[in-house]
């Protein structure tokens, strides 16, 4: 058992120092390579019981959350994949449902109180054959892995599926979010909303205006791709976001991460817009990804967690007399509280900020919110 | 004969023993002396229990609470397969089980809160238990202080002063009337609760609504502690729809008869009243008032609520043994758990 | 060890290339200005915001995707390999290979060190050299790239230096060695090389006129920060074995690649836009880096994200970063301030302040305390009601109740001072040396441990009172050393300007002690040589100007002493009745000791001999004396060097216009003409000068002794024309004579 960790702890490594050093940009990029990571570890790992299976997972997932605490989509691609894991043992050992419910031992008031969380659907059977998977085995303690690994295979490739296809999904029902002829805002350059936005170019002719986003100015690059997309885009310094509201039709915002309670970690600049829409009851609407959802409540308390970057970008280095007596501050992110948005868009589906918390139950095990 | 009432009062001796926890204790102990032969009169018997046990209390709230909960878990226990001997013995057993389970869960809201505490002044009202643990608990790892508002009639908040700085956390008791004064002074609100209802709003000694409001307009986060056996279905539209609510509450005196008769008709609400805890404020001439305009410490007791009901908007997070859950989504685990 | 390099060898997934990226640390710095906290370990390993600088060296590295490190290490290269072997790095996965090298003693520069990689072989390529006290967090990768991609169209651009931005007053821009880059604006190359100390202070930079001849858009850079990051191809360690003068990479090698005839080699510059890089070469950079690591300018190498160390940070308002893993105790009463980091399991008790500092692991800071701009390591603790400012004090240190510790102090390990010590500003502390009883061979060379024994003979004459009673610490005396070399930036008073705690305001007050005699004079010989080239002002400040002034006095006082030796050592001479030959010697031994201007010399010279002449009645045999002293003594003059006969008049002139033997001046003129000291040509160019006349003198008796003794000059030279028509006359006839 050792052995096999030390072999997939290099992948692993290789991973967790590079999220470290932050040479990974996007939180997709990171969802994807976590996959990589995940997949050769599940085909390399060897266990005879499920228990160990989620134990080097949940291993894995800490060293890399551990790595990089602010990169949210690496512990939320985790957590999904234990999940769709358990699911696929589930139906592979015929347990029809989450709760052993009959035999009376296991059933108790706390496990009926418990049954207040929505519950998951039972998924259906993918495979008829019930294989007869028996457990620590003790002559032959390969067979339970063995069989289990292509299903386990089956179960990340559809994440990663998921994941490949995020962004015409989330853009699919674009067309009706926008309707002709409106002003719609933005900030910064999320891939999601920036596919959004040219989805709904083809049936619809609106304008976007694009917010510069200082004081890494990716506004200007959004402006740039979208105008050479076709739409009509203006691109406004962040200042005037106030004034030109009243004239925006709907604002919609890209997201890094998506808390539990329904608030979310973007871009800086977008708390700006979020409460000058709010202001003038003008509708927010986020697009993301559905691995951006975080059950994670607390994140914002903490001051470090709008990562706080490099204040070069802001003022130069080479000012040297105010270097000694000024500090720079710059944060990357900011935190937008649920009051303030609408709706979420997402690859599964359109939700309310409180509903967030039942989709979070449905996608992820509890027992994994704490890797 | 079984007096569903002793049971009731005999478990609450033990002061960390919640109002609902008491009733399934007591339900339990119901079903032990019963002699109901069929599933069908035991749950009967239950029922009828719980009915007597809700109306000796001015405030029925929690109890109801810990009735219903136990009533749905034995309407929907699996008994085939066992004889009704074997039955009691189980639904004893899952009872007794459950209490003892149901004192860890104040240790798991502590420490799922203190995640949410950061150093700064925190504002609590009255005296809960949970609320206690979990201040305690932060005091070990983080620079707190606390403010208490006394919590009049009651007056329960000097209790929690006095045991927080025997703990030696900074703490100052606030009049009810300077929450306002105090809330710029505050970092986040934490208040217990006697039951959370359907609605996602809160229950809670009186005074907590008040705070609520002004947290709201203070921009502050307000929260409220709650263990599971808490959830009621309730869904209670204004202040007045809750069970504690009587006309006698913020009654007015009517000006030619002395108030006295009110006060003295009725002897057997009284004996409920005096099982709670004493308070503090209250003078002891409760019989005979001198003279006919003065108001006694007790009438005001008396013609006021106990409890009252807070909106669920006013509330941020609700803190529970299975997790932190949004007003809305209080609503949800409610009809999950008894409508499943 | 064998597994790792097998799972690294197989499992490449990052570079294609057949080349793996190496790089060489230099971790021993040859200077010693971290004394006396590297009396017993390496400037490397000391902690910089609780994490050892060789640490944030190798996390620069392994950010430009470094994959083979070579450590040079010479002192204590033990220690070193122990914090190697240690580290995460010496873990699977960890991406880079480290391989301690262990140089000899002889290893004294890093000159010598890169002729120990020559003759190891260990460089195969193109790679990136450091000092072990970097912290980065440029793409060097980006660099090398750029690098290799010029040495693609040129194969003779040998080295790549990176530097970065940052304007004249950066905190973080070493004062103390701040060169001049002369760099051209398109292609990057570097020109010219002047290395410039902040003291002595350079007035005039000299840029060869080749330089600007071959390049049209030249740039004279004052204001960049020399990170120390060179990419150097693998030519460069045989350069360093061709040439064993070169000591310094800079101020030798660089300075003489760019002006040597021979070697035809270009030298290029990479402007870090983006990213930061600086050296930790002085206990003020030191200050500087830490607080600029604090404001997350070296983000995202920052405590609370890519942090080498082992702890976890977390970061809160106004730059504060307390300890999250082992937390830190804080008392509510405490105040801490902006851009401050508490370490580990450390405690801080009531009242206590701690502004803009660094605590390290594991100390307790006491009651009351206030801790301001100071660097504290690991497990010191400061008692109750104590002071300490801008100061680094090392590990395990006890500072008792009631202590003050002033700016600029270095406080070594274990040291304890006491109840109420007032240590005065700049003081350095360390325990009493112990000599290691048995390390494997002798890591520390025989002159530190002198050193720190003369300290210790020393201590008799240091006040320890203020100490406190309880001390046991030895005082480093701060005294200039008797062979200070100014052409070297270690030179006592430029160390000045690179300590920690050290502003601008209190260097004036060092200007006026003897040692700045010299200045004068080498800012004179500079003027002198540098008459030859053109000359080019470099952007020196304006104060230089006003302290120039400062320093004559000095010097002048000084110039007494100096002539009094030279006195004492011709007096000798002309007693004993030394040649001529021995005399210049010895002279020329006194001047290189005192590191005295010629001309000064000649004037003593001059003076004695002219005053050894003694004045008699008559005046033929005044006229014998004379020529006997000169006879005897005249080719002195020349002998010690620099023959500029109009000088000597000159001199001459001078001295005797305020000398009792003035009237002797034109038989001492003729006596030099007769013993072939001064020529006939040299007394007409002296008598053409307009300072002969004395007019730059203001009235008085000086100035007509000078006009007097011009006169005298005058008649001479009428009798030398006299004597010439005569002659001249003689040889016509003889021609004549002859047809």
């Amino acid at each position: 058992m050792q052995a096999e960790r030390g072999q997939h702890h290099r992948s692993v490594e290789v991973l967790a120092s590079k999220l470290r050093r932050r040479q990974i940009v996007g939180s997709r990029t990171a969802a994807l390579e976590t996959l990589v990571v995940l997949r050769q570890v599940v085909s390399r790992a060897r266990f005879s019981n499920f228990e160990q299976l989620v134990e080097i997972i949940r291993g894995v997932g800490r060293r890399l959350v551990e790595a990089q605490p602010k990169e949210h989509s690496v512990g939320n691609t985790v957590r999904k994949v234990l999940h769709h894991i358990r699911e696929e043992y589930q139906t592979a050992v015929g347990q029809t449902g989450p709760q052993a419910g009959t035999s009376t031992s296991g059933f108790s008031i706390s496990k009926f109180v418990l049954q207040g969380q929505p519950r998951r659907h039972v998924p259906a059977q993918k495979t008829e054959v019930k294989t007869t998977l028996k457990e620590d085995d003790p002559e032959d303690p390969d067979s339970f892995s063995k069989g289990l690994k292509p299903v386990l295979m089956e179960a990340i490739q559809d994440v990663l599926d998921e994941l490949e296809t995020v962004y015409d999904n989330v853009s699919k029902n674009a067309r009706d979010h926008i309707h002709p002829d409106e002003i719609i805002l933005t900030l910064g350059r999320s891939k999601t909303v920036e596919t959004f936005l040219k989805t709904a170019a083809h049936n619809r002719h609106y304008t976007v205006i694009v917010a510069e986003t200082g004081p890494s100015y990716d506004g200007r690059e959004m402006a740039k791709s979208l105008s050479s997309a076709g739409i009509s885009t203006f691109l406004v310094p962040d200042s005037s976001i106030f004034s030109l509201m009243s004239r925006v039709n709907k604002v919609i915002l890209g997201a890094h991460v998506i808390l539990a309670n329904g608030g979310m970690f973007a871009i800086t600049g977008s708390l700006i817009a979020a409460t000058a829409a709010k202001a003038h009851s003008t509708p927010v609407v986020v697009c993301a990804g559905q691995f951006k959802l975080t059950p994670l409540w607390n994140l914002y308390h903490e001051y470090g967690a709008v990562d706080f970057g490099n204040p070069s970008d802001v003022l130069g280095f080479n000012e040297g007399e105010l270097v000694n007596k000024v500090d720079v501050v710059n944060p990357y992110y900011d935190y937008v509280a649920p009051e303030f948005i609408d709706a979420y868009i997402t690859n599964d589906g359109d939700h309310p900020p409180s509903s967030i918390y039942r989709l979070l139950k449905e996608t992820y095990d509890d027992e994994d919110n704490e890797l | 004969m079984f007096d569903i009432h002793q049971a009731f009062r005999r478990s609450l001796q033990n002061p960390e023993i919640a109002y609902p926890l008491a009733a399934i204790i007591a339900l339990t102990e119901l079903i032990e002396n019963s002699d109901a032969g069929t599933m069908f009169e035991l749950v009967n018997a239950i029922r009828q229990g719980a009915e007597t046990l809700k109306s000796k209390l001015e405030n029925p709230i929690g109890v109801d609470a810990g009735c219903e909960l136990f009533i749905a878990f034995v309407t929907l226990f699996h008994h085939e397969s066992l004889t009704l001997t074997d039955l009691k013995r189980e639904l004893i057993r899952q009872g007794q089980k459950y209490a003892e389970e149901a004192m860890t869960y104040r240790k798991k809201i502590a420490e799922l809160t203190v995640g949410f505490i950061k150093d700064g002044s925190i504002l609590t009202h009255s005296h809960s238990r949970v609320v206690m643990q979990t201040l305690l608990l932060a005091h070990q790892h983080k620079r707190i202080s606390v403010f208490v508002t006394e919590a009049r009639p009651r007056g329960l908040g000097l209790k929690t002063a006095e045991a927080l700085i025997a703990a030696g956390v900074p703490c100052t008791v606030v009049l009810d009337s300077a929450v306002a004064y105090v809330m710029d002074k505050v970092d986040f609100v934490l208040v217990g609760s006697e039951a959370v209802v359907e609605s996602g709003g809160l229950v809670n000694a009186v005074g907590s609504n008040q705070i609520a409001i002004i947290a709201r307009a203070a921009k502050k986060p307000f929260y409220a502690l709650a263990e599971s056996y808490k959830f009621h279905r309730l869904f209670p539209l204004s202040q007045y729809d809750l069970p504690s609510h009587n006309s006698k509450i913020l009654s007015f005196s009517s000006p030619s008869r002395p108030t006295r008769s009110a006060s003295i008709s009725r002897p057997a609400e009284d004996t409920t009243t005096a099982s709670d805890p004493p308070t503090a404020s209250a003078s002891t001439n409760d019989t005979e008032p001198t003279s006919s305009t003065s108001i006694t410490q007790q009438q005001i007791c008396k013609t006021n609520p106990h409890v009252d009901y807070t909106r669920p908007d006013l509330i941020s997070l609700v803190f529970s043994d299975v997790g932190s859950l949004t007003p809305e989504g209080v609503s949800q685990y409610l009809v999950g758990m008894f409508a499943g | 060890m064998a597994s790792k390099n097998a799972a690294s060898g197989k499992e490449k997934l990052i570079d294609e290339e057949q080349e793996i990226l190496q790089a060489v640390v230099l971790a021993d710095s040859w200077n010693r200005r971290f004394r006396p906290l590297t009396t017993k370990k390496p400037r490397c390993l000391l902690p910089i915001c609780n994490a050892p600088l060789l640490d944030w060296t190798f996390e620069s590295l392994a950010l430009a995707g470094v994959q083979e490190v070579f450590v040079i290490c010479r002192s204590y290269s033990e220690q070193i390999k122990d914090a190697i072997k240690k580290s995460k790095w010496s873990r699977t996965g960890s991406g880079m290979k480290i391989v301690p090298i262990m140089t000899a003693k002889e290893t004294y520069s890093a000159g010598d060190a890169m002729r120990d990689i020559y003759t190891r072989g260990l460089v195969t390529g193109d790679f990136i050299l450091v000092q072990g006290d970097l912290v980065s967090n440029i793409q060097i990768d980006e660099v090398v790239r750029v690098h290799k991609e010029r040495r693609k169209t040129n194969k003779d651009a040998i080295l790549t230096m990176v530097v970065k931005e940052a304007g004249v007053q950066h905190r973080t821009r070493s004062r103390g060695d701040s060169p001049i880059f002369v760099v051209d604006s398109e292609t990057s190359e570097c020109l010219h090389y002047e290395p410039s100390f902040a003291f002595p202070k350079k007035q005039h930079a000299n840029i060869p006129r080749e330089v600007l001849a071959e390049h049209k858009e030249v740039e004279i850079r004052y204001d960049l920060i020399d990170c120390g990051i060179d990419v150097c191809s693998f030519e460069v360690p045989s350069l360093f074995q061709d040439n064993f003068d070169y000591l310094d990479m800079r101020r030798d090698f660089v300075h003489g690649v760019l002006t040597s005839d021979l070697l035809m080699k270009n030298i290029h510059v990479f402007v870090a836009k983006d990213g930061y890089a600086a050296r930790v070469q002085d206990t003020r950079s030191y200050e500087s880096i830490s607080k600029d690591i604090l404001s997350r300018w070296t983000f995202p190498l920052v405590p609370d994200d890519n942090y080498p160390g082992s702890e976890r940070y977390q970061h809160t308002g106004g730059n504060q970063y307390v300890a999250k893993t082992h937390p830190a105790t804080i008392s509510r009463t405490a105040k801490i301030g902006r851009n401050t980091l508490i370490g580990a399991s450390t405690r801080i008790h009531d009242n206590a302040e701690i502004i803009a500092s660094v605590i390290g692991p594991n100390c307790t800071i006491g009651a009351g305390s206030v801790i301001e701009n100071a660097y504290i390591f690991e497990g010191t603790t400061v008692g109750a009601e104590c002071r300490v400012t801008r100061s680094i004090v090392g590990s395990g240190v006890e500072i008792r109740d009631g202590s003050t510790v002033e700016r600029g102090s270095l406080i070594g390990d274990g040291v304890v001072i006491g109840p109420g010590a007032k240590l005065k500003p700049f003081e350095r502390l360390s325990v009493p040396w112990k000599a290691p009883a048995s390390t494997a061979g002798s890591d520390e060379d025989e002159d530190e441990d002198s050193d720190i024994e003369d300290i210790e003979a020393s201590q008799d004459t240091v006040d320890k009172a203020s100490l406190g009673p309880e001390s046991n610490a030895i005082v480093w005396i701060d005294k200039p050393p008797e062979d200070d070399d100014l052409d070297s930036p270690e030179n006592y008073n430029n160390l000045k300007y690179m300590r920690l705690g050290e502003d601008d305001v209190t260097l004036d007050v060092h200007h006026s002690d003897k040692d700045t005699e010299s200045v004068v004079s080498e800012e004179q010989q500079l003027q002198d040589s540098s008459d030859e080239e053109d000359n080019y002002d470099d952007h020196t400040d304006a104060e230089s100007v006003v302290s120039l002034s400062k320093d004559t006095q000095g010097g002048l006082m000084a110039d007494k002493e100096f002539r009094s030796e030279v006195n004492q050592s011709l007096e000798r001479a002309f007693a004993e009745g030394h040649s001529v030959d021995n005399a210049a010697v010895e002279l020329k031994t006194l001047r290189m000791a005192s590191n005295v201007p010629l001309i000064r010399v000649k004037e003593a010279v001059v003076a004695a001999i002219v005053e050894k002449i003694p004045v008699l009645e008559g005046a033929a045999e005044q006229r014998t004396e004379v020529n006997k002293t000169i006879a005897r003594w005249g080719q002195l003059i020349n002998k010690i060097g620099g023959v500029d006969p109009v000088e000597t008049i000159s001199l001459l002139q001078r001295h005797i216009s305020t000398s009792a033997r003035m009237s002797l001046f034109g038989q001492i003129l003729a006596a030099f003409y007769q013993s072939d000291v001064v020529e006939e040509d040299d007394i007409r160019a002296w008598h053409s000068l307009s300072t002969s006349q004395g007019i730059d003198l203001p009235l008085g008796e000086e100035r007509e002794n000078m006009g007097k003794a011009w006169i005298v000059g005058a008649l001479m030279i009428h009798q030398l024309d006299q004597q010439s028509d005569s002659e001249e006359e003689e040889s016509d006839e003889d021609e004549e004579a002859s047809d």
